[in-house]
C-alpha cells in the first residue's frame, strides 16, 4: 500500500462534556478526540474482556429483531458485492442480539469462521439504558435544529468499504481496534464507486480493496490513497470527520463494538442532495454537450456561487426561491416538483 | 383465479383497466367501511349484516332491490356521487411488503393487480400510468379507495366492537311493494336502535363521540330513507322498458 503523508489532528485530554466544537468544525478535516470516552462504563467493562461486554450488553438488550449481515469464512471480513455486482457476498436476515452472540461465540474457538455484523442500530431502540449512560454533549448551536442520531455496530471482523455519508460523524470506539481511512470528497475521481443500487448499507461503495490494491484495474486508486487520511482508534478513542468524506471502516477483533452520534448542519425541511442527483441524472447528463455547459452556467450561477449576487439587484419581495429557503417555500416548491415529475 | 402481483409503472406501463359498467359491477349490495359512512350515507341505504352461520356483522350499502340489480349504474357508468371503496378500487388491492432496510416490523402498503382480471388490457380503458410513468387520474381514484379499505377495516373493528358491546343494533324487516305482483324481502338485516341509541348517557355517549362513531349511527339510521330513492329508480327504470 502507498506511504500516506496525512497527518490527523489529535486533540487529548477532553471528555464527552468538553468536546471543543468549534475547533472540531474549523478545520473541515478528521480529528481525533484520543480517549474521549474511555470512562464510558462499557470501554471500562471492555478492559476486563470482551465477553463481559457481550454479556452487559445481552443483559440490557430490549430483544427486539434486528438486520444482521452474515458472511461465511471466504468473505475475509470484507460485506461487499457479489461477482455481477447485483447483489452481495453477505445475507442480511432478522435476528436478536442473543441469537447474533450466540453464533459468534460458538465459533471463537475455530479459525475459520463467519462474519456477523449489526450495523447502524438506534443505540437508543436496542439499548434503551446503555444508551443513557454513553452520551455526548452536543453543547453548540448547530445543534440547535438537528440532534445527533446515536447509532451501535456490533460483530466480528468487518470491512465496509469506502463510502460517504451526509451527516457529520463522531464515531467511538468501544470495544477492539477499529481503523478510519478517510479521503476528501474531491477524492471521488479516484474511488471507483460502484453501483447506486444495490448498495450495502444504502451508500454508494468503491468497488476497490484498500488493504489490497489491484492498481491495474483501478490505477487511479494510487492518487486517491496518497491523499488518505488513516486513522487508527483503540477503545476509548473517538473521531470526528466532516460530512460527505469517504471512509472505510475495518474492525479487526473476533468481537468489536463502536458507537456513533451522526447529524446534519442544513435545516431538515431542505430536500435530499441525493434526489438532486438522481434526477439530473435522468434530466441533464444525457443532454447536448453544448446544452449541458449553459446548465453547468445556471447552476454555477443559482447554486454554486455568490448566492447574494442574484439577488442583490431585486427588490426582497421578488426574491422567491431565489431568497434563502424557509420551509414554506420548500412546502411550495415540493408540491410543484412533484407536481412536475408527474407526467 | 387472483393472480395480483406488486404494480409498477415499468412492466405494466401499457396497462389499462376496463371501468365501463358490464363487468363485474352487477351486483344488489356492497360491503362498505366505516371510514365511507360519512359519504355514501347520502345516498345508498345502509344497513348491518349478520351472516347467520359465523355471527360476522357487516355493513352493506343496497344498490338494487333483486338479485344482480344496480340501480347506480347506468350505461354511462356509476350515475351515483360516490361509489363504494371495494367496487371502485376495479381490479387493484393492497399488499404487504416487509420493511427490510429499518429496524422495525413496520409494513408499507404496496398496490397490487390482478392481471387475470379480464377488465385489464393493453387494449382497452383507462390509462394507469401517465405517458412517461406518472401516475394518471385513475390510479389517483384507486389509491383513494384503497386507503379507505386499508384505513376502514381498523375502523370497523372498533364500530362493531362498540354497537354490539352497548347492543345498540336490533334486526329490520324490509318489505317493498313495487307493485301489486311484485314484493321484495330482506332478511338477516339490522339497524341501529334508535331509542337506545337516543337513550344513552354519561360514560357510553362520551365513548362513542370519542371515537368519531356517533354522527355515524345517525347516519345510518337517516340512510334508511335512502329506500324510497331506490324504489324510485326502481319505478322509473320499470316504466322505461
Amino acid at each position: 500500500m502507498t506511504i500516506v503523508k496525512n497527518n490527523v489532528q489529535i486533540i487529548e485530554g477532553i471528555t464527552p462534556e468538553s468536546i471543543p466544537f468549534d475547533q472540531l468544525f474549523s478545520q473541515n478535516k478528521p480529528v481525533i478526540l484520543k480517549g474521549l470516552v474511555k470512562d464510558w462504563p462499557l470501554v471500562k467493562l471492555g478492559k476486563q474482556s470482551s465477553a463481559k461486554v457481550m454479556a452487559e450488553l445481552e443483559l440490557h438488550n430490549n430483544k427486539k429483531p434486528m438486520l444482521v449481515y452474515q458472511g461465511s469464512p471466504n468473505i475475509e471480513a470484507r460485506f461487499g458485492y457479489n461477482k455481477s455486482c447485483t447483489g452481495f457476498n453477505f445475507t442480511a436476515k432478522k435476528s436478536t442480539i442473543p441469537e447474533v452472540f450466540g453464533d459468534i461465540r460458538s465459533q471463537l474457538t475455530q479459525d475459520e469462521h463467519d462474519y456477523l455484523y449489526v450495523n447502524s442500530l438506534r443505540f437508543d431502540e436496542g439499548f434503551p439504558e446503555l444508551s443513557q449512560s454513553h452520551q455526548l454533549a452536543f453543547t453548540h448551536s448547530e445543534f440547535n435544529q438537528n440532534q445527533p442520531v446515536s447509532k451501535i455496530w456490533l460483530g466480528t471482523e468487518s470491512v465496509a468499504a469506502a463510502h460517504f455519508d451526509q451527516p457529520k460523524n463522531i464515531a467511538c470506539c468501544l470495544l477492539g481496534k477499529r481503523r478510519f481511512t478517510l479521503f476528501p470528497p474531491n477524492q471521488i475521481d479516484n474511488l471507483y464507486p460502484g453501483p447506486l443500487e444495490p448498495t450495502p448499507g444504502g451508500q454508494v461503495v468503491t468497488l476497490t480493496n484498500l488493504s489490497q490494491p489491484d492498481f491495474t484495474r483501478f490505477p487511479r486508486l494510487k492518487e486517491a490513497l496518497a491523499n488518505a487520511y488513516v486513522v487508527d482508534l483503540e477503545p476509548g478513542d473517538a473521531l470526528y470527520y466532516p460530512s460527505m468524506w469517504w471512509h472505510e471502516v475495518e474492525a479487526f477483533d473476533r468481537f468489536n463494538a463502536m458507537v456513533n452520534f451522526w447529524w446534519l448542519e442544513a435545516e431538515p425541511y431542505l430536500g435530499n442532495p441525493m434526489d438532486v442527483l438522481t434526477h439530473a441524472m435522468m434530466s441533464l447528463r444525457d443532454r447536448p454537450i453544448k446544452e449541458k455547459e449553459a446548465w453547468k452556467a445556471l447552476f454555477n450561477y443559482y447554486i454554486f456561487n455568490d448566492t447574494e449576487k442574484v439577488r442583490e439587484h431585486m427588490p426582497p419581495e421578488s426574491h422567491g426561491a431565489l431568497a434563502t429557503m424557509t420551509e414554506d417555500q420548500t412546502r411550495r416548491i415540493r408540491a410543484m416538483l412533484r407536481n412536475n415529475l408527474n407526467r | 383465479m387472483n393472480n395480483a402481483i406488486v404494480l409498477n409503472n415499468v412492466d405494466h406501463k401499457n396497462i389499462k383497466v376496463d371501468t365501463r359498467p358490464e363487468a363485474n359491477l352487477n351486483v344488489n349490495r356492497a360491503l362498505v367501511y366505516a371510514t365511507e359512512i360519512s359519504e355514501l350515507h347520502k345516498e345508498f341505504p345502509l344497513v348491518f349484516h349478520k351472516n347467520p352461520e359465523t355471527g360476522q356483522t357487516q355493513l352493506h350499502a343496497i344498490l338494487g332491490l333483486k338479485k344482480d340489480e344496480n340501480l347506480f349504474i347506468s350505461d354511462n357508468g356509476w350515475q351515483s356521487r360516490f361509489v363504494p371503496a371495494l367496487l371502485a378500487r376495479g381490479p387493484f388491492s393492497l399488499g404487504y411488503k416487509k420493511a427490510n432496510q429499518d429496524n422495525d416490523e413496520q409494513q408499507d402498503p404496496v398496490i397490487c393487480i390482478d392481471i387475470d382480471d379480464p377488465r385489464v388490457s393493453t387494449e382497452h380503458g383507462e390509462d394507469v400510468f401517465l405517458q412517461f410513468g406518472g401516475e394518471a387520474p385513475y390510479l389517483n381514484y384507486v389509491k383513494k379507495a384503497l386507503q379507505t379499505i386499508d384505513s376502514g377495516i381498523a375502523f370497523d373493528k372498533t364500530l362493531y366492537s362498540l354497537v354490539e358491546s352497548m347492543d345498540l343494533l336490533e334486526p329490520v324487516s324490509i318489505n317493498i311493494k313495487l307493485s301489486n305482483v311484485e314484493e321484495i324481502n330482506f332478511s338477516d338485516y339490522y339497524t341501529v336502535n334508535q331509542e337506545k341509541l337516543s337513550k344513552l348517557t354519561g360514560d357510553s355517549l362520551e365513548k362513542l363521540s370519542q371515537y368519531g362513531v356517533l354522527s355515524l349511527l345517525y347516519f345510518v339510521l337517516s340512510s334508511m330513507g335512502n329506500f324510497q330513492a331506490l324504489i324510485d329508480l326502481k319505478n322509473a327504470k320499470s316504466a322505461m322498458c
